[in-house]
């Protein structure tokens, strides 16, 4: 599996959002989840009163090998996996993958966290597609249930259309070439790399603790027949997990539906980690939600409909919350700032100004001691978990 | 080891008209040269986030010299017969201090050089900055080192000739050779009377009376005893002052005639530098005598000796050299000159430096009283993302984990861990981006201490260029500020010192 030209990007929600919106998707953002149970499942539906039934267009589950008994590198998802661990079902190819699913191979390591992405936003229910041809959809022209519908965009509405007809080895490949994909995946690198990393033709790789070397696997609910499948790049195609009720017809999936697919995603997960000690894995769980501000401002329009004043509490926890919002996604983009931005000659420069304080002798004691401290509680913290 | 270098060549050019010290690079036979010098300074590019380089003027003022060096190459010990190797390198030199703070190697050299690689093809060009009265000149090697020079001379009618001559040497080293007053016979030079090894024989054409050398003896390689007859053979003054390269040539001889009493005061005083006791009776130490005491110590107990060095004492300071444990010399000694050696303490057993990241922690910040030191902030700020160049993102950006990633990163590309293709790799490299000079961390890096010594790098480098803070903020003393405008630290050499090259020069990012 090569890595020709794609850099590793952090998994944060962040980066993720930003990643979607220079795909030209809207509507959609990424919320990661701290837990696993119901409450938190219906709090991505029923997020603010007044709102049931806010979109989830997918979960992407990520998880990383950690003790050194594991046997790492691209087997990891296959031994996680393993034999359809916990009783679910073989993937299914050719015939019988079901119409309209998409399904990829990953043909790149480092493009697995976009490849992961990709499988939620063009499986995504009812999402709005933008065609070429006599079936423009002129963009400003569609309903998008105020925000529950997600916007493909120009990009992935005609990468969709492209690969239609292929299977998925080959647009796992196809992935793994297009240009304006790609772009967008590395503009999320970091930008010393280029310098520190040796050649600077090739993306490095070593992994370390701060390596995304995650696998990542998306679980996505498919109207066409009510089921719920995971997508596991490095698996055949993708595999039922289990199936939800009510699936099928247009518009955004009821609530009642909605909350049952997460279950029985969330089902799957849990019984594919129950296979290993809590030790050896760490994981992440995202979920592609609706865009919150979306939600937010509708929640205010109708508030304002029926005559609420300002003053009122409610109103005031929506502006609030609005108010959240924008300051999330200000500081955002502040940090994705940062992750482009190339800080070695700022530390560098630091450094210097350290050195230029006449106390550097005592700066450099001071940090060396602090580093010999943290080493020393981390193996107190070791000692104490008994390894 | 610029301290060092000023020892060996001391010894090896004693006797000789030359007043000033150059650095040699060996310690047997090595002879150099300045065929050529002009006034000029360095500048300095720093990289800037929009992907240019801002090239601003050091204001000290300094000279270019052309250097020819030859010498024997260094001997291998199963070998009966040595060759000469030839090399050419620039240098820069401070013309207030005398001493040489800048090499650029720029043809084959058999050692180190200031950037970690030799090469053969370089150019020396005047840029053009698109300000009429620009006197910028490029020296570029390989294609990818470059360096920036202003020239100094208020008479510019002579920098088309410099620059014709800095580049006819580099390109014709017969050229440079002969202006360097040596005869070259087929670049290898194979002279011995018993067949033992014997430095190469190069006859200064213009030697009056020196006498041809006779061989050493066996010596074992480049090792303490040539070097020791080399000392004796320059304090006892046996070359007669001849203008041109010499080669020191004395027969062995195990006890030393008298000494000249500068040219010991001269050995104790840089032995007194290096933070190493007196030499007479010295043991490879690390602590640091007061200097006063030293030098008075040394110059005593060797004239009253007799001038009685011994190879023993020699081994016991180069010893010293490799091993000392270097202190922190600035904050102690205001009155010297230059603080002497690195100025890292090395960490206990487990090597190196801090990690890097660990600099970025609230409290070094706040011990440093940086954030308080509106230029430290000013230049920091500058070098933040666009639209976070405030004080408080600055503050916020010191706790990023991104700052702390790339420290991290820093660390590891020093000690080695990534990817590179030769563990030195990192090193050299860094400290060629950041126009460092790696002989200020030299020792700490034969130690195995790579953040050690890419911290002397950096310390000494801001003492060179903009000055170490003091607790009284007294800045007169601040020579060598970059960029600046006013004249101060001018010794009255007249104003007009040429233009200097400013602001953006467009270059690629490689």
């Amino acid at each position: 599996m090569s890595n020709d030209d794609w850099c590793t990007i952090e998994s944060d929600p962040g980066v993720f959002t930003s990643l979607i919106e220079s795909f030209g998707t809207r509507n959609v953002e990424v919320a990661e989840l701290w837990s696993l149970d119901d409450d938190a499942l219906s709090s991505l539906t029923s997020p603010i009163e007044g709102v049931d039934d806010a979109a989830v267009h997918g979960l992407i589950f990520l998880f990383k090998w950690q003790s050194s008994s594991s046997n790492g590198g691209g087997d990891e998802g296959a031994a996680i996996g393993g034999d359809g661990g916990g009783g679910m079902g073989e993937p299914l190819t050719g015939d019988d993958v079901p119409p309209g699913l998409f399904f990829a191979r990953q043909v790149t390591h480092n493009a697995c966290a976009t490849q992961a992405i990709l499988g939620v936003l063009l499986n995504a229910p009812n999402s709005v597609v933008e065609r070429d041809g006599a079936d423009d959809v002129v963009v400003d022209d569609y309903d998008d249930g105020n925000g529950r519908r997600l916007v493909l965009g120009k990009t992935l509405s005609d990468f969709r259309s492209f690969t239609s007809h292929f299977p998925p080895d080959l647009r796992g490949e196809a992935i793994g070439s297009s240009e304006s994909i790609r772009a967008a995946h590395n503009s999320f690198g970091r930008a010393e790399d280029a310098f520190l990393g040796g050649d600077p033709g090739r993306p490095k790789r070593a992994a370390t603790d701060d390596d995304d070397v995650f696998h990542f696997v998306a679980y996505v609910p498919h109207d066409g027949d009510g089921c719920v499948y995971e997508l596991d790049g490095l698996r055949p195609g993708p595999i039922r997990v289990g199936s939800y009720e009510g699936g099928g017809g247009d518009g955004p999936p009821s609530t009642a539906e909605a909350g049952g697919w997460m279950r029985v995603a969330r089902d799957a997960i849990q019984s594919r980690l129950s296979a290993y000690p809590s030790a050896e894995i760490k994981f992440n769980l995202m979920a592609l939600v609706q865009d919150r501000r979306t939600y937010l401002c509708e929640r205010l329009d109708s508030l304002v409909a029926i005559g609420i004043e300002e003053s009122d509490p409610a109103m005031l926890r929506v502006r609030s919350d609005l108010r959240a919002e924008e300051e999330k996604r200000e500081r955002w983009k502040l940090e994705n700032e940062r992750r482009r931005h190339n800080y070695l000659p700022f530390s560098v420069e630091f450094l210097r100004c350290l050195a230029g304080s006449g106390k550097f002798e005592k700066l450099v004691d001071m940090a060396r001691t602090n580093a010999g401290e943290k080493r020393k509680r981390s193996e107190a913290w070791k000692k104490a978990r008994g390894e | 080891m610029s301290n060092a270098q000023d020892l060996l060549s001391i010894l090896s050019n004693a006797g000789s008209s030359r007043s000033s010290i150059r650095p040699a690079s060996s310690t047997s036979g090595i002879v150099e040269t300045s065929i050529l010098s002009f006034k000029a300074g360095k500048m300095n590019a720093t990289f800037k986030p929009n992907g240019k380089y801002l090239v601003e003027p050091d204001m000290r003022r300094g000279e270019l010299h052309v250097v020819y060096v030859s010498g024997p190459r260094p001997a291998s010990s199963a070998s009966t017969s040595t060759s000469t190797t030839s090399s050419l390198k620039l240098e820069w030199r401070d013309r207030r201090t005398k001493t040489t703070v800048n090499t650029y190697w720029v043809a084959a050299n058999p050692s180190d050089d200031d950037n970690g690689t030799t090469d053969d093809v370089a150019t020396f060009e005047r840029v053009d900055t698109g300000r009429d009265g620009d006197r910028v000149y490029l020296l570029e090697r390989s294609g990818r080192r470059r360096n920036f020079f202003w020239m100094q001379d208020a008479d510019a009618s002579r920098d088309d000739e410099h620059c014709v001559g800095v580049n006819a040497y580099i390109a014709n080293r017969n050229e440079a050779a002969s202006a360097a007053g040596i005869v070259v016979v087929d670049d290898v030079v194979v002279a011995s009377s018993s067949g033992a090894a014997t430095a190469a024989v190069v006859r200064p054409s213009s030697s009056s009376s020196s006498s041809p050398p006779s061989d050493y003896g066996a010596a074992d390689d480049v090792g303490a005893s040539e070097l020791l007859r080399m000392m004796q053979g320059a304090l006892s003054g046996t070359t007669s002052s001849a203008d041109g390269a010499r080669l020191v040539s004395v027969p062995g001889s195990a006890t030393l005639p008298t000494a000249g009493a500068g040219q010991v005061d001269a050995l104790g005083n840089i032995l007194e530098n290096l933070g190493l006791p007196g030499v007479g009776g010295a043991r490879p130490s690390g602590e640091r005598n007061p200097a006063a005491t030293t030098t008075t110590t040394t110059t005593t107990t060797t004239t009253t000796a007799g001038g009685g060095l011994t190879l023993a004492d020699l081994q016991g300071a180069m010893a010293g050299l490799a091993t000392a444990s270097p202190v922190l010399g600035s904050s102690s000694s205001s009155s010297s000159s230059s603080p002497g050696f690195p100025v890292v303490r090395p960490a206990p057993a487990g090597g190196g430096g801090p990690p890097l990241s660990e600099f970025a922690s609230s409290d070094v910040i706040d011990a440093s009283g940086i954030l308080d030191d509106p230029d430290c902030v000013s230049r920091l700020i500058e070098l933040l993302p666009d639209g976070q160049r405030t004080v408080d993102a600055l503050r916020e950006n010191l706790r990023s984990p991104q700052v702390a990633q790339c420290l991290r990163r820093l660390t590891s590309a020093l000690v080695g861990e990534e990817d590179n293709d030769d563990g030195g790799g990192g090193f050299n490299s860094i400290i060629a981006n950041f126009q460092l000079n790696p002989e200020d961390g030299a020792v700490a890096l034969a130690a195995g201490n790579p953040i050690e010594a890419f911290l002397n790098c950096l310390l000494r480098d801001v003492e060179r260029k903009e000055g170490i803070r003091e607790e009284n903020v007294d800045d007169d003393d601040n020579d060598g500020g970059v960029g600046g405008d006013d004249d101060k630290g001018g010794d009255g050499d007249g104003g007009g010192e040429g233009a200097k090259g400013d602001g953006d020069v467009n270059m690629d990012e490689s």
